[in-house]
């Protein structure tokens, strides 16, 4: 047992989890974008850019 | 398995389990038939780093983690709840 | 690649493109810097800073060169919970938002990381924090200009030693202009444009490749890539983690940036920005992962993004990696410019030195410094320095300095000799642990070390610190 390398306890991270994750990290991209320009034409139309 | 073929004199390895491989090369030429023998083949060994070093250091980062996020989140509640002591 | 050195650009195309923005960045500087009339209001745009600006500074900021381009590269290394790993980098944004409302509680009329340090723990610790900083900021600065030039050498064939010179001069002129008014409003720019240009990269891939295929590739071929126990990454999580909250919590770009916004705006500011940050790295990680299904042979993995990206999406594809490039190139060494140039003169200029503070003095003087600290950067990086060794190196020396700033705000018993001990040992077994053990436990090993320091030495610690002490 002492001889055990954490490589060999292999547990392969699932498909679905790759996939969603790539998806979730563009939506999430996407998201950010679009907050950004939000708040700017908000700040910019409150007058509170700088 | 061939790994690779075409112009490219170099490659580079990642994500192999752990265990040993072997590698051999071949050049050829612009006709299939010039092509040289087999390369004598040379070894590679995939070693991890050890599974109580993994769970000891991971348990170090866990707990040095959790105790700078409860330190930054006390700090932050009774620092609001001070009163304005610096405006003055 | 070989000899036959095919670029994904063509080099005249590459100029336009560097002209093109380097232009804009100059003329915009030059447009925002009027806004300048005090000293303060070029080193800190004014102070009032707004909630759409001062999130995008602090992302853009975040986004550097690193993040495009060895995002990649970690998904290449150490696969799935690589790229994770990689994203933790913004949990340093995350907690210094309630750090950034402290900071402008204790220090409304504050400048730098410096004037903290100086001012709560006394000049010993003061200049042992001056040399870890300097040392992380000239090692990230330099690394950011040779990344650069390599990669418009890479892509676009335009020669090393002209694309640093180009890159460096640009950011420098327009630093110079408009001071932080400057460096904010590019930065927004290049924020969208950054977010843009990933989430189109990352979108085509997934378009153009067949997720399923790719995973059942790596299977075969890369099984660590999606092994869920991978060591290294996971070693690699915590010590990325410790890494990031070193650089965010003791480097002055940031808390110029605290300093620079409305104070109400700075923690919603930093926290939005940890939000806008974290799925960055997977997006623009995973196309690596398709390098083995798509049978693209690595040499260099360092090139593996540009190269992917060019192979899946042509010419399109290298043009948007090279904009994307440039812009977090240009957003990170501008801030960099600027902070680190406030902090040289703010703490050894007007403190160690005793320049004098006399207005259209001290103005011409951080401009004098800005032009310094860039041609020493360009010359760094025309030798051709590798400084990104130093720049992981530095890891366990940011990450000492953790516990110093949360203990030295939160805490009154915090006292200057445990700073300077937690510090000075924390740094020392981090940079062993980096020969001895390994890169993936040096930052995780020094904040543990520092934490440990001042957790013990708060019990012996008889005096209170007055707050007040911090208002100059």
């Amino acid at each position: 047992m002492s001889n055990l390398h954490v490589a060999e306890l292999f547990v392969f991270i699932p498909f679905a989890v790759m996939k969603w994750m790539i998806y979730l990290s563009l939506t999430g991209v996407g998201l950010g974008l679009l907050i950004l320009i939000v708040l700017f034409i908000r700040d910019w139309k409150g007058g509170r850019l700088w | 398995m061939v790994r690779y073929e075409g112009p490219d004199q170099a490659t580079y390895l990642s994500g192999l389990a752990a265990g040993n491989y072997f590698f051999r090369v071949m050049a050829k030429g612009p006709q299939s038939a010039a092509s040289s023998s087999w390369s004598q083949p040379f070894e590679l060994q995939v070693v991890f780093v050890g599974t109580h070093q993994v769970i000891l250091l991971s348990l170090i980062g866990l707990a040095g983690f959790t105790i700078l996020v409860v330190s930054i989140m006390v700090g932050h509640r009774l620092s609001q709840r001070e009163p304005k002591v610096l405006s003055s | 690649m070989s000899d036959g050195v095919i670029t994904l650009l063509d080099p005249r195309l590459g100029w336009a493109l560097l002209c093109l923005f380097g232009l804009l960045w100059v003329f915009l500087g030059w447009y925002w810097g009027r806004r300048a009339s005090s000293v303060d209001d070029f080193l800190l745009a004014g102070r009032k800073v707004g909630l759409a600006l001062g999130t995008a500074t602090a992302m853009a900021t975040w986004v550097t060169s690193n993040t495009v381009m060895l995002a990649p590269v970690f998904a290449l290394e150490k696969g799935l919970w690589g790229m994770v790993a990689y994203s933790t980098a913004s949990f340093g944004l995350f907690l210094f938002a309630p750090l950034s409302r402290r900071i402008r509680t204790l220090m409304p009329e504050g400048h730098t990381s410096g004037d903290f340090m100086r001012l709560r723990y006394g000049k010993w610790a003061w200049y042992l924090f001056l040399v870890i900083s300097m040392v992380y900021s000239v090692a990230w600065l330099v690394s950011m200009g040779t990344a650069g030039g390599k990669l418009m050498e890479t892509l676009a064939g335009i020669p090393y030693f002209h694309g640093v010179t180009s890159i460096l001069l640009v950011c420098v002129i327009y630093t110079l202009f408009g001071g932080m008014y400057a460096v904010i409003g590019t930065d927004f720019i290049q924020s969208a444009i950054i977010l843009a240009g990933v989430l189109l990269v990352g979108s085509l891939v997934v378009i153009r490749t067949d997720l399923r295929a790719l995973y059942d590739t790596m299977a075969v071929e890369q099984p660590s890539l999606i092994n869920a126990l991978m060591p290294v990454a996971l070693l690699s999580l915590f010590n990325n983690m410790f890494f990031g909250f070193g650089e965010v919590f003791h480097n002055n770009v940031w808390w110029s940036r605290a300093h620079a916004m409305r104070a109400e705006v700075a923690p919603r500011a930093f926290f939005l920005s940890g939000l806008l940050w974290f799925p960055i790295p997977i997006a623009a990680g995973f196309i690596a992962l398709s390098a083995t299904s798509l049978g693209v042979n690595v040499i260099d993995p360092n090139t593996v993004g540009p190269l992917v990206a060019g192979q899946v999406l042509g010419k399109v594809g290298a043009v948007l990696v090279f904009v994307v490039v440039f812009c977090s190139l240009a957003s990170s060494i501008d801030s960099l410019l600027a902070a680190t140039s406030d902090l040289l003169l703010q703490d050894l200029g007007k403190k160690i030195l005793g320049i004098s503070s006399e207005p259209s003095r001290f103005r011409l003087y951080s401009k004098f410094i800005i032009i310094l600290l860039g041609f020493l950067t360009w010359v760094l990086c025309a030798l051709e320095m590798d400084l990104l060794q130093i720049l992981f190196l530095s890891g366990p020396l940011v990450a000492s300095a953790i516990w110093p700033i949360i203990a030295g705000l939160y805490w009154n018993r915090a006292h200057w000799l445990a700073a300077v001990l937690a510090m000075l040992l924390g740094s020392a077994l981090g940079l062993w642990a980096y020969f001895q053990i390994g890169w993936y436990t040096a930052s995780l090993i020094s904040s543990v070390v520092s934490m440990a320091v001042i957790f013990v030495s708060v019990p012996f610690c008889r005096q209170t610190f007055d707050w007040k002490k911090l208002h100059e």
